[in-house]
């Protein structure tokens, strides 16, 4: 019988390719999602970059989206998928 | 980003195809600053955000590819193998039996199935638990072949989407998987459900569990530090297998609650957050035994108070004798600790209820402005297990919360 040692790590799984998205082309006044992921302090940092992205001077919409779990899936996915052009995801603990 | 998540975001990011994720970095944490803090950081933070997000992105993230690392020959010793598994992060820390060839062909040929069968996807590497795969970290943790069948249920499990295993091997918390097994099996496998269940002594028990833990090691890539971040862990962590006690218990079996009949082997898995004694002294009707109880369980700080799941008690087969010859049912069980352990919600800072709010909004929903908040989100969330030997005691598992229970048969 064979003595070969065998590696324990897995390979990865392929075919997740479809799942990156190829940046849109903006057309007129860019859409900005900002993403909050529920976790402490993450909506005041956010406020402070809305409060940056609505400074006199700029034009960009703003959706915010709150991801109820941060453990969780966010149920507004698709919304930010089809309208934003941007999205700003606040990944912190 | 905060910087101790970059690395696992990355990794995440890339494993699910986001390839041209952009990442601007402060430092960690954010937390628990002040908010006059969080606003600073904010403010300093979003030049570069805009930066990064306006500026088209220099250069693609390649697929995430590892090197495969070469394997020591077969002329290695054990003790060589050992060290080369320890120094590539393979181990956890003990010693392990070296996965030779012929070791895992006996482990594979315990399972019908062919070996590239997928028995899941396993996360934040997204990588593929292949049945070959999961049978040389089972030679790893000293499974015996007719463990191997246990170790796949375990695996399949834990897959399963209501179990929500990406972020439980990347979160802060202390979560694990624990391991119920429940059906002839038990007895086929002599898996432990009595005297120091939850420890040491039963080479089933050991060493399902560990395979399981290496099963999220080294295929899922949860190495500690890197992207598996709990901040403590727990000891589960090495391994956490245990068997009802079914004999010992007035209630009907976990599995036949989950569905299975009573002649079924399953595998059920509940993500714990660790274990907490209650010891009964002088109790000996079924309120005292459920006071005991009530009071035992804290008033904050552990997972369940803010995102619900399905917390744990496990009674000792003294105690559920005691409340089975009282002619509570398990659902009576948890209707008064239930409504025992209520916390007043007045207890809570209110930036805390507003977390609460939003990650249990069914509570917030029926009660209104509750004034307490009930440990699970409904009565028959609380899981109830009798396990152990000889002894006045019950033990307490906070779960994690954003997890639910999974039984699976074998």
């Amino acid at each position: 019988m064979s003595q070969e040692i065998l590696n324990p790590v897995g390979e990865r799984q392929g075919g997740r390719k479809a799942a990156a998205v190829t940046r849109r082309k903006v057309r007129g006044k860019p859409v900005i999602g900002l993403l909050n992921n529920s976790k402490p302090n993450v909506a005041f940092f956010l406020e402070t970059i809305e409060q940056e992205l609505r400074a006199p001077g700029t034009n960009y919409e703003i959706i915010n989206v709150v991801k109820p779990k941060s453990a969780g899936p966010c149920p507004d996915i698709e919304l930010l998928a089809e309208r934003c052009d941007y999205v700003i995801n606040a990944v912190a603990d | 980003m905060t910087d101790v998540f970059l690395e696992l975001g990355r990794e995440v990011a890339n494993a699910l195809g986001a390839h041209n994720i952009r990442t601007s970095v402060i430092a960690h944490p954010l937390g628990e600053l002040k908010r006059t803090e969080v606003r600073e950081r904010g403010g300093k933070a979003f030049a570069d955000i805009m930066r990064n997000l306006l500026t088209p992105a220099q250069k693609r993230l390649d697929d995430a590819v590892d090197a495969v690392a070469p394997m020591p020959p077969q002329t290695a010793s054990s003790d060589q193998i050992n060290d080369y598994f320890y120094a590539q992060g393979w181990t956890d820390g003990l010693p392990i039996v070296p996965p030779r060839r012929e070791r895992v062909d006996k482990m594979l040929a315990a399972f019908r199935q062919a070996p590239d069968t997928i028995i899941g996807v396993i996360p934040p590497r997204m990588a593929l638990a292949t049945v070959e795969k999961i049978a040389i970290n089972a030679v790893m943790a000293g499974c015996r072949p007719d463990y191997f069948p246990v170790v796949l249920a375990a695996v399949k499990a834990i897959c399963r989407p209501e179990f929500n295993l990406l972020p439980m091997q990347a979160t802060t918390n202390p979560v694990t998987p624990m391991i119920v097994v429940n059906g002839p099996v038990v007895k086929q496998l002599e898996i432990n459900s009595g005297y120091n269940v939850l420890g040491q002594g039963w080479k089933s028990n050991a060493t399902i569990g560990r395979a399981l833990r290496f099963v999220l090691t080294n295929i899922g890539g949860g190495i500690p530090g890197k992207f598996d971040k709990a901040c403590h862990g727990q000891p589960g962590k090495f391994s956490l297998c245990i068997a009802e006690n079914i004999e010992a218990s007035p209630w009907e079996a976990f599995h036949v609650e989950k569905g299975h009949a009573a002649d079924a082997s399953t595998v059920s898995v509940i993500g714990v957050t660790g274990t907490q004694d209650i010891i009964h002294y002088a109790r000996t009707s079924a309120r005292q035994v459920l006071d005991t109880v009530i009071h035992a369980i804290p008033r904050e700080g552990y997972k369940n108070l803010y995102s619900g799941g399905e917390p744990l008690l496990i009674f000792g087969p003294e105690q559920a004798a005691i409340l089975g010859e009282a002619g509570l049912s398990k659902q009576d069980v948890r209707r008064i600790i239930f409504e025992g352990t209520r916390i007043p919600i007045a207890l809570f800072n209110p930036e805390t209820v507003e977390l609460m709010r939003g990650r249990r909004p069914r509570v917030f929903a029926e009660a209104g402005e509750t004034t307490t908040i009930p440990i699970a989100d409904r009565v028959e969330d609380i899981q109830i297990i009798v396990a152990g030997a000889a002894g006045n005691h019950t033990v307490f598992l906070p779960t994690w919360g954003d997890t639910r229970c999974v039984t699976v048969e074998i």
